[in-house]
């Protein structure tokens, strides 16, 4: 029943969607842009349609509609409510009802703005079309309303590495961050047609960008950390497909952001700004395309039959045309004259948009490249984080260099102000501080002797930064964004090279030194969870006075019957303990393990959270500024 | 550059890379490494199945020879299909097969043996499946067919009709 | 091969960290292979026969005294250079190294003439 009323109101929303695209245009045609909010009421109802046929979509998964072909697929009885609701968007056809669901939220959004209403509608129809091919493709080849007959009696069951809290509201996130750039493809494709990329619509894409941008910046957080506790590797970011998948958007949100900043101040690098814009967003789809698709191999390979993958290549194709092509021919060509230095801020930014964009051509060749050889000659090859680590590492030193410089450096005048000569004060004492910190360590690594320099370097430049303007919450919101930043670059560096693991296996009873730590395996316990049994071990670590006890476990999922490894972790913010059993290999009552000790992993985290901090903060931050 | 060539560059460039990404949709994933085919038998000494003092050498047996390597094990499931064909090319030539037990129980062996019957005309035992990563196979079953002391082809998989024919083909 | 041998060994010693003990390099390799059963992990991370195997098989080269790029080697000629994540130096990976460094050389031709018309 509720399949019926869902699958029709998916289908109402699509016929709207094509006829207010039609009704746009005609008005577009004859500039008549009176009685708009007949418009704005229609882009509303299919965002309210498309939010109850979501409503329908988890209400099936809470009632255990097995009658759902998406529901028996993916969700069983005994699973707890809180991962069935998360379950309706843990498969592909759920997802796909996010993301439109998504896309026409940004829509619904954007028509409450005060904008002009040529631009507002250009921006409408593109919104439009995006939601209208999305919906053909949920519809006819991924449709989450399927009907079975008979109606089975029990699902089959959510993968077990699914039924996580995190992962749970990992996807919304990195949706609402992914879709988010949609509207600010649409709106700059819209001022591209109508000519009004001008300081204005800078601003207002601002919002939009920061507002994805923040998302994107959780999103990938809340995916790195389930990797870490989830996977059970020790690992943070594995250089995996689907990883940069969703890395790439975020550099070119990244480059993006800064060159809006720049636009926003100087009038400056409109088409530059503008291709971004577009860039973005196609990173996205790509992204997309790649972890729906099945074009990959990969931990998260979501199987899937080739002829979506098909349809969404071609779609992405026909957008990438499309926009592309507009943007060559309405680029606007117009240069203004500013009496301009080398050492000034948009110099500066400019410079380090083309390293990010280096960082994105490296991630894009290394996710694509290994796709397309194998298309041409049939050669597989393997890129891994090898590759990626020793081509970015030694231009991240002069980004991060760059980084710390600009914030110093004015907008309009070749600056040499007493705040830049301090900044080689700062340097000589990060240099100072890094070596010391090595010598204390015993280790002589130049790269992680330089990643501890200038990752230093650009903490205390932006603490600087910070008390050198009277009023702080002028540049709070990059502050906090560069303050996460450096303590990111400073956690992998020492993470990267004084974390340890070693394997062991050991019986109950048993006690073993090993390096400087003491671990003692004390007993075990058996829970009963809600749709798993779980095997509990108990170790205690000594480490020099340190005592932390850890409880990693087993489970056996019930349905789908399936073993997981769930990992234990303990921290005291400097360092995290970590513990996992290995799934497979018992023998004579050992259990064989890995431990991980991890240094810096809450500095990792912290430094996300104040990114995306940064990001929020700057929403707000506009607001205040314009009521004063 | 007037907009149209590059539109029409764009146009090119996009259209080459979606017969690209196309045809990588379209391709089988699974991984098939070829790399043995063409080169010699590598150099290893099995244990017999039947007579663990007994061994056998790859080179040795396959020198001047033809020979089929099926690399197979009582839990493999698409095994139990395969050992049709086996017996199929057993029955219809006088080609050797030499079956490569792959980290198996002696007693299951023997038993799958005895239910399906023993296509094999000698049997090497792989415990450690050392042997088969030697040989370049990554999973049960496996086929090699060597022709005087060179690997002629590989199968991934469980054999079939249609490789059953290829196998007996090459033997001529 | 010859090329092959020195990039790799040129690539071995830039890699992120030196390694002194034994069980660190061959952790170090585990992760460096790729578990062809399960396709997207590396060995390290896998429990299937096959990755055990080749643990094993690799733990025993390596107590033999081989080093890490014989290693590497013997599995390249096994299964082909898809089961090693570093990708190897040759003219079809040369571009992995080409198109970020012309990327850069782009941007900074822009950013040149970004000046130049400002001035």
């Amino acid at each position: 029943m509720a399949g019926s009323i869902a699958n029709f109101l998916l289908s109402v929303s699509l016929i709207l969607s094509i006829s207010l695209i039609f009704l746009l245009t005609i008005k577009i045609n004859k500039k008549n842009f009176e009685n708009l909010s007949v418009i704005y009421l229609c882009s509303d109802g299919i965002f309210y349609l498309l939010f109850i046929s979501f409503i329908l979509l988890v209400y099936s998964f809470i009632v255990s509609d097995f009658s759902n072909l998406v529901v028996y697929q993916n969700s069983h009885t005994t699973k707890p409510l809180f991962y069935k609701i998360s379950g309706s968007w843990a498969n592909h056809e759920g997802s796909m009802v996010l993301f439109i669901l998504i896309l026409s939220f940004y829509l619904f959004i954007f028509t409450k703005k005060k904008i002009d209403p040529e631009l507002k509608c250009f921006t409408i129809i593109f919104q439009l079309i995006l939601i209208f091919i999305f919906l053909v493709f949920l519809i006819f080849t991924s449709n989450p309303f399927t009907k079975i007959l008979p109606t089975p009696v029990q699902g089959l069951g959510l993968n077990p590495i699914l039924q996580d809290p995190l992962l749970a509201i990992h996807p919304p996130f990195l949706y609402f961050g992914y879709v988010g750039f949609s509207i600010v493809f649409s709106f700059v494709l819209a001022a591209l047609m109508t000519k009004k990329l001008n300081s204005f619509w800078s601003r207002e894409a601002h919002f939009f960008i920061l507002l994805a941008w923040s998302f994107l910046t959780i999103g990938i957080g809340l995916g790195s950390f389930w990797a870490y506790y989830e996977l059970g590797w020790g690992g943070y970011w594995f250089w995996d497909p689907v990883e940069n998948a969703s890395l790439m958007p975020w550099l070119a949100a990244t480059a993006l952001l800064h060159s809006n900043i720049v636009t926003q101040k100087k009038n400056l690098l409109y088409s530059w700004t503008a291709l971004l814009s577009i860039f973005t967003f196609i990173l996205s789809l790509l992204g997309t395309f790649l972890v729906r698709s099945g074009v990959l191999n990969s931990v998260h390979a979501f199987a899937n039959d080739p002829f979506r993958g098909l349809y969404i290549l071609i779609t992405i194709f026909l957008i990438i045309f499309g926009s592309l092509t507009i943007f060559l021919l309405k680029n606007p060509s117009y240069q203004r004259k500013n009496n301009s230095f080398f050492f000034q801020k948009d110099n500066f930014i400019l410079i380090n948009n083309c390293f990010l964009i280096f960082f994105l051509s490296v991630v894009l060749v290394g996710t694509v490249y290994p796709i397309i050889l194998n298309a041409i000659n049939g050669e597989s090859i393997s890129i891994g984080p090898i590759y990626y680590n020793s081509i970015i590492k030694p231009f991240l030193f002069v980004f991060i260099f760059i980084m710390a410089y600009g914030p110093f450096l004015e907008w309009n005048k070749n600056s040499n102000n007493s705040f830049i000569k301090n900044l080689l004060i700062l340097f000589i004492i990060s240099l100072i501080f890094s070596l010391i910190f090595l010598f204390l360590l015993n280790n002589k690594n130049i790269s992680l002797t330089l990643g501890i320099l200038f990752s230093f370097y650009l903490f205390l430049t932006v603490i600087y930064d910070a008390f050198r303007e009277k009023k702080l919450s002028i540049n709070l919101s990059r502050i906090l964004a560069h303050l996460g930043f450096a303590t990111v670059i400073f956690a992998i560096f020492i993470n990267g090279y004084f974390a340890k693991e070693i394997n062991l296996s050991m019986k109950v009873g048993d006690k073993k030194q090993l390096e400087n730590f003491l671990i003692e395996f004390k007993n075990t316990k058996s829970i009963k969870g809600p749709n798993y049994d779980q095997i509990t071990a108990n170790f205690l670590v000594t480490d020099g006075n340190k005592k932390v006890e850890l409880t990693p476990s087993i489970r056996k999922y019930n349905q789908p019957a399936q073993f997981t490894s769930e990992t234990s972790i303990k921290s005291n913010f400097i360092n995290d303990y970590y513990f996992a059993i290995n799934l497979s290999q018992f023998n004579d009552n050992k259990i064989s393990l890995r431990f991980y000790y991890k240094p810096l992993m809450q500095c990792l985290w912290l430094g996300v959270i104040l990114i995306a901090c940064g990001g929020i903060f700057g929403l707000f931050k506009k607001k205040y500024e314009n009521t004063i | 550059m007037k907009i149209q060539y590059k539109i029409v560059i764009l146009f090119v460039i996009l259209v080459l890379l979606f017969l690209a990404f196309g045809r990588a949709l379209l391709k089988d994933k699974t991984y098939q490494p070829t790399e043995m085919v063409g080169k010699k038998v590598p150099n290893i000494i099995l244990n017999d199945f039947n007579n663990k003092n007994k061994k056998i050498s790859l080179v040795n047996l396959t020198n001047n020879n033809f020979v089929v390597i099926n690399i197979w094990s009582s839990w493999c499931i698409p095994c139990k299909e395969e050992n049709y064909f086996l017996l199929k090319i057993k029955k219809n030539s006088k080609i050797n097969i030499l079956g490569i037990n792959y980290k198996d129980q002696h007693t299951n062996a023997l038993k799958f043996l005895k239910d399906f019957g023993n296509p094999f005309n000698l049997i090497a035992s792989d415990t450690l499946g050392e042997a088969s990563i030697q040989l370049g196979a990554y999973g049960v079953p496996e086929t090699f067919v060597v022709k005087n002391g060179i690997i002629v082809a590989k199968f991934l998989g469980p054999i079939n009709e249609e490789i059953t024919d290829t196998i007996l083909n090459l033997s001529k | 091969m010859f090329l092959k041998r020195i990039f790799l060994f040129l690539f071995l010693l830039f890699i992120t960290k030196q390694v002194f003990a034994d069980e660190e390099l061959k952790i170090k390799i585990f992760k460096n292979v790729r578990c062809l059963v399960c396709q997207g992990q590396s060995i390290y991370e896998s429990n299937s026969d096959f990755a055990i195997d080749l643990k094993n098989i690799i733990s025993k080269k390596l107590s033999n005294g081989e080093s890490e790029i014989q290693v590497y080697e013997f599995l390249i000629s096994r299964y082909g250079e898809w089961i090693i994540f570093t990708p190897m130096w040759s003219w079809h990976t040369l571009i992995l190294w080409i198109f970020p460094i012309f990327i850069l050389i782009c941007g900074g031709i822009l950013v040149f003439r970004f000046n130049k018309v400002n001035k």
